[in-house]
């Protein structure tokens, strides 16, 4: 059983920026998402939520469709089973550390100078 | 203490699950819908008697007038659903979702059909329950809801409570113990409960979707 934050793997720090953490974990409770929604969820620009989602699709964690819906162009985001994977492997993750923080202390005696 | 950005990311989670059921204006729609059918009640005559002595004039006239507000009310359904397909995007469910969905919706109607024939039943072999079934079964479904939707969305445990509580003033005879009563008072029910839920919902969406003043340049 893992009892100190030093056993737990170094968090992955593509998952773990918290725009990307947020895309993940919505992408992950549905199908897929359109730009649109995933822009109104994380109040992102358009330039910074691009940014993001081509990273996560450059990592394999994300799979982007471009249509065009009315005549308008449509972004449709959805997760792969490996974002899956590691956005639920991140949380789990968490949720150790959190445990984990837990059992820690307060030092008694008097803070060092 | 659990960072923000992570209750976030949880937060984020729920309403892209809850994403269609949020949208709450299609509901509050429906219930102005159901308004109507309810002053059409107030009209229509509900027992086989009543029926022959309004004459087939009348019976057309309120059927007419029930086609076109269903229809009105189909149009402004979809109106509303490209309303926020453009100001919030979309979220496609899985196939658990939308089942778990169809599910939801069809014991919606189970709770008002079933007892609904109960009473009518009952009407034609010259007997009324004592009690609006329907308060019962539909508060009852509305805790469900509540359950599936999410302990966050109190205003439902408020909307079935308000159900159950009218359910057990009919049963004092408040309002008259008829077949008739009893569909009024639960058509009125019903829809006050759409509106009620559906624009609470749409201001929890709406809140914490940033809205989009136009549909231009939404796309990169």
């Amino acid at each position: 059983m893992t009892s100190s934050l030093e056993d737990i793997d170094p968090l992955d720090r593509l998952v773990h920026e918290p725009a990307r953490l947020v895309i993940l974990t919505a992408l992950a409770s549905c199908a897929s998402a359109d730009f649109v929604f995933l822009q109104r969820l994380t109040r992102l620009t358009n330039g910074n939520l691009s940014a993001h989602l081509s990273k996560l699709s450059d990592a394999g964690l994300v799979a982007i469709q471009k249509r065009f819906v009315d005549k308008k162009p449509n972004t449709r985001v959805a997760i792969t089973a490996r974002g899956r994977h590691a956005v639920e492997e991140h949380w789990s993750r968490l949720e150790q550390l959190r445990e984990g923080a837990r059992g820690l202390t307060p030092q008694t005696g008097k803070p060092r100078r | 203490m659990v960072p923000a950005s992570f209750t976030d990311a949880r937060h984020a989670a729920h309403i892209a699950g809850r994403f269609r059921d949020l949208q709450g204006l299609r509901q509050a729609v429906a219930g102005v819908g159901l308004l109507m059918l309810f002053a059409s009640e107030l009209v229509l005559p509900m027992s086989r008697p009543d029926a022959r002595a309004a004459g087939v004039g009348v019976l057309l006239w309120v059927a007419g007038v029930l086609v076109v507000g269903f229809a009105v009310v189909i149009v402004a359904i979809r109106w509303v659903n490209a309303w926020y397909r453009r100001h919030y995007g979309q979220v496609d469910l899985t196939r658990r979702q939308k089942l778990l969905g169809s599910v939801i919706g069809g014991g919606g109607a189970l709770a008002f059909l079933v007892p609904f024939q109960i009473d009518a039943l009952a009407q034609n072999s010259g007997q009324v329950p004592p009690v609006n079934l329907i308060l019962f079964t539909m508060a009852l479904w509305i805790i469900g809801y509540w359950f599936y939707l999410g302990r966050p969305y109190w205003h439902y445990v408020l909307i079935g409570g308000i159900g159950f509580v009218l359910g057990i003033a009919s049963i004092a005879g408040i309002p008259p113990s008829t077949f008739a009563w009893h569909v009024r008072e639960a058509t009125l029910y019903v829809a006050l409960a759409s509106i009620a839920g559906g624009v609470v919902d749409h201001m929890i969406l709406t809140r914490t979707l940033h809205r989009s003043e136009s549909s231009v340049d939404l796309e990169p």
